[in-house]
């Protein structure tokens, strides 16, 4: 495992061979997971490389790996349900339908996040297809769906979508969306009125339940145990469960245990930040559904190539240029969208500077600054020094010796070093690539 | 329904889009009034340096909104001292706020997460929210990450100073309304021995107002406003 995670980036690891249990017998390994999804992609993916280390690991014969959905926790419960459940599950349904009717549902359901208008990218593949599974089979495919990511990086939009799909298949499922805020204000209000029976009755009987930003749940005791029971009626109902959060279930702060443990039972995905093409393609759809505006190649280069860190930036952006361009009467260029964005992108160049950058690594990496100074050679302060030179070149305009002063005095060739080994090793070492871009979107965000 | 006010914050009496001096800014002000006619964004962000009108132009766009069509809220948090996060709470359920100075709320966290959950509330039921800061909203020192997101989300205007053609129409403006005579001359000696920030240019004439009551006239000489700048020297 250990090599696994030295090997994988932690969000590969996270989502993949995480949610696997073992079982060893003699002569082999069961790997079990949590659905078919996850078994597919570790086979397709991830299978070579854990057969090579547990040939390295054995002296004698290595035992075979195999692959099954199941988990060690519930093995005696099979995946398919048994006649019983899903007779239950029908009945319920049904009571649900009859006895609820009297009061509709507010839907919250954004009509304009749809598959359709989601750009998709390797940032945010998986993710996507994993919503499209669970709009066609809702309840059936992977329950929960749990997505998580940085701000402003699509998780809101797939959920929608998910919602929408499943309304559009059958209009009288009843999907509810609310930010976990809501649902504790509601509750909040609830228990003041006296109502809290209605407030479970309802959301205990959608079809769809779609949280948002669950990390806001944290702290809230009441609201968790609340949320816990909903959770456990909707699952054993096999009613639909999407939740988004910033981090991995394990990792939400201020969260039950068990609440926790629940989030990681169906399947997790992450959403990425988008790379430049699939920004350029964001900002291009964006503006012809927003404005229906044809936003020619060269500007969205230049917006993207700019506008780094979430998707709602981009937006903003984009939102400046047209206005301006439809108040002027302008011609889109990039010399217009230049001008437009005159006043962010020097707030974003003012931002960035060498000590501000040295600070953020030697955080990062939990060293201290001085360390990143100083003539130590060892590879736990020499690899976070290259990397705070590469990030110098990247993100400010100073001059290669100019970095090298500011980094205890070394000369240019040794910046000129770092940033190559820095980006041989990102090519090469799935880790590099995963600090240099989270350190640099925190620093460009 | 008359528009809401919390507290008994009152808008100010003069802060209407007819008397803004709009010189440099026609664009941001083009942009609230198809915010506030419903054809344009939903969200504004207004920022620039004291003195550039934000105010004014918050309280304007709520008083563009017609009595009883909607109900409005405007908030300076200026006075932050003297409220407390639950101010926001209730905003959700509005048509229009107006948040005036959000600078002033960051890094408080209680204030962020208030204004994160009124942000998604407006949103979710598509209803106007128009704030205004000092800076660009990827300089708000903002700490909540979803926060600061959303605030970047929107059309964010920057307003200009007035420049001197600005400064003396916004003179002007204000002369009139004051039922004052104020002749190009004098307006330029004001403008060449004062502080020429909005700000101070309008308390000057509030000042020229009350000398002007007091010595029965209402034509500003350049000899008169001599008397109110440098009451000694004359």
């Amino acid at each position: 495992m250990d090599r696994l995670e030295g090997e994988l980036s932690s969000q590969q690891f996270n989502t993949w061979i995480r949610p696997l249990h073992a079982i060893e017998a003699t002569e082999s390994i069961r790997l079990l997971a949590p659905n078919q999804f996850v078994l597919n992609w570790v086979k397709n993916n991830h299978l070579g490389q854990i057969n090579s280390i547990i040939n390295e690991l054995s002296r004698t014969k290595p035992p075979s790996v195999i692959l099954e959905i199941g988990s060690r926790l519930k093995e005696k419960k099979s995946a398919a349900p048994s006649l019983s459940e899903s007779l239950h599950s029908q009945i319920q349904n049904r009571s649900l339908t009859l006895s609820d009717r009297s009061e509709p549902l507010p839907c919250n359901l954004n009509p304009d996040f749809t598959f359709e208008t989601f750009v998709e990218g390797k940032s945010n593949q998986l993710a996507r297809a994993a919503s499209v599974q669970i709009g066609e089979n809702p309840g059936t495919a992977y329950n929960p769906l749990f997505i998580y990511g940085g701000v402003g990086l699509g998780k809101t939009h797939l959920m929608h979508a998910v919602g929408n799909m499943i309304l559009l298949n059958n209009p009288a499922s009843r999907v509810v969306y609310l930010h976990s805020e809501g649902f504790v204000a509601e509750m909040v209000n609830a228990l003041q009125h006296n109502t809290i029976e209605k407030f479970k009755t309802k959301y205990r009987s959608v079809n769809a339940l779609l949280i948002d930003d669950v990390q806001f749940f944290g702290g809230k005791e009441r609201s968790q145990e609340e949320f816990f029971h909903t959770f456990n009626a909707l699952f054993e109902s096999r009613q639909q469960i999407i939740l988004t959060s910033d981090r991995f279930p394990k990792e939400v702060k201020g969260l039950e245990e068990r609440l926790k443990s629940r989030f990681g039972w169906g399947l997790t995905v992450a959403v990425e930040p988008p790379d430049l093409e699939t920004r350029v393609a964001i900002l291009k759809t964006k503006a012809k559904q927003l404005f229906n505006v044809d936003l020619p190649n060269e500007v969205a280069f230049f917006i993207g190539k700019r506008v780094r860190s979430n998707i709602r930036e981009l937006e903003g952006a984009l939102r400046r240029i047209i206005a301006n361009a439809q108040f002027t009467g302008g011609q889109l260029t990039p010399e217009f969208a230049k001008n437009a964005l005159r006043d962010m992108l020097v707030a974003q160049d003012k931002q960035v500077t060498i000590g501000n950058i040295q600070k953020t690594v030697a955080e990062y990496f939990k060293i201290r600054t001085s360390d990143l100074l100083s003539n130590k050679r060892s590879r736990t302060i020499a690899r976070p020094r290259q990397i705070a030179m590469a990030l110098a070149k990247e993100l400010t305009s100073h001059s290669l010796p100019e970095i090298g002063d500011a980094f205890g005095g070394r000369d240019h060739t040794t910046v000129l070093y770092a940033t190559r080994k820095v980006a041989e090793l990102r090519e090469g070492d799935s880790r590099v690539e995963e600090d240099f871009g989270n350190l640099f979107r925190t620093l460009t965000s | 329904m008359l528009p809401q006010l919390p507290l008994g914050i009152s808008l100010r009496e003069s802060a209407c889009f007819d008397t803004f001096i709009g010189l440099g800014n026609q664009q941001t002000i083009a942009d609230l009034k198809a915010c506030l006619a419903g054809s344009g964004e939903r969200y504004l962000y207004l920022w620039g340096p004291a003195g550039t009108g934000k105010s004014h132009l918050l309280q304007a766009s709520c008083r563009a909104v017609q009595p009883g069509s909607k109900r409005v809220a405007y908030v300076p948090l200026s006075l932050v001292d003297h409220f407390t996060p639950g101010i926001l709470s209730d905003l959700g359920e509005l048509d229009l706020v107006c948040l005036d100075d959000i600078h002033l709320v960051c890094e408080a966290p209680a204030w962020e997460s208030s204004l994160f959950s009124l942000f998604n509330q407006l949103w979710e039921r598509r209803a106007g929210l128009i704030v205004s800061a000092d800076r660009p909203p990827a300089r708000l020192p903002v700490q909540l990450a979803d926060l600061a997101s959303r605030l970047e989300w929107g059309l964010s205007c920057q307003l200009n100073p007035l420049d001197d053609v600005g400064r003396v129409a916004l003179l002007d403006e204000s002369a009139k309304r004051r039922g004052l005579h104020l002749p190009k001359a004098t307006a330029r000696y004001i403008l060449s021995h004062t502080a020429r920030d909005a700000t101070s240019l309008l308390e000057l004439m509030e000042r020229l107002d009350l000398a002007s009551l007091a010595a029965q006239r209402s034509k500003l000489t350049i000899h008169f406003v001599k008397t109110v700048l440098e009451p000694d020297e004359v």
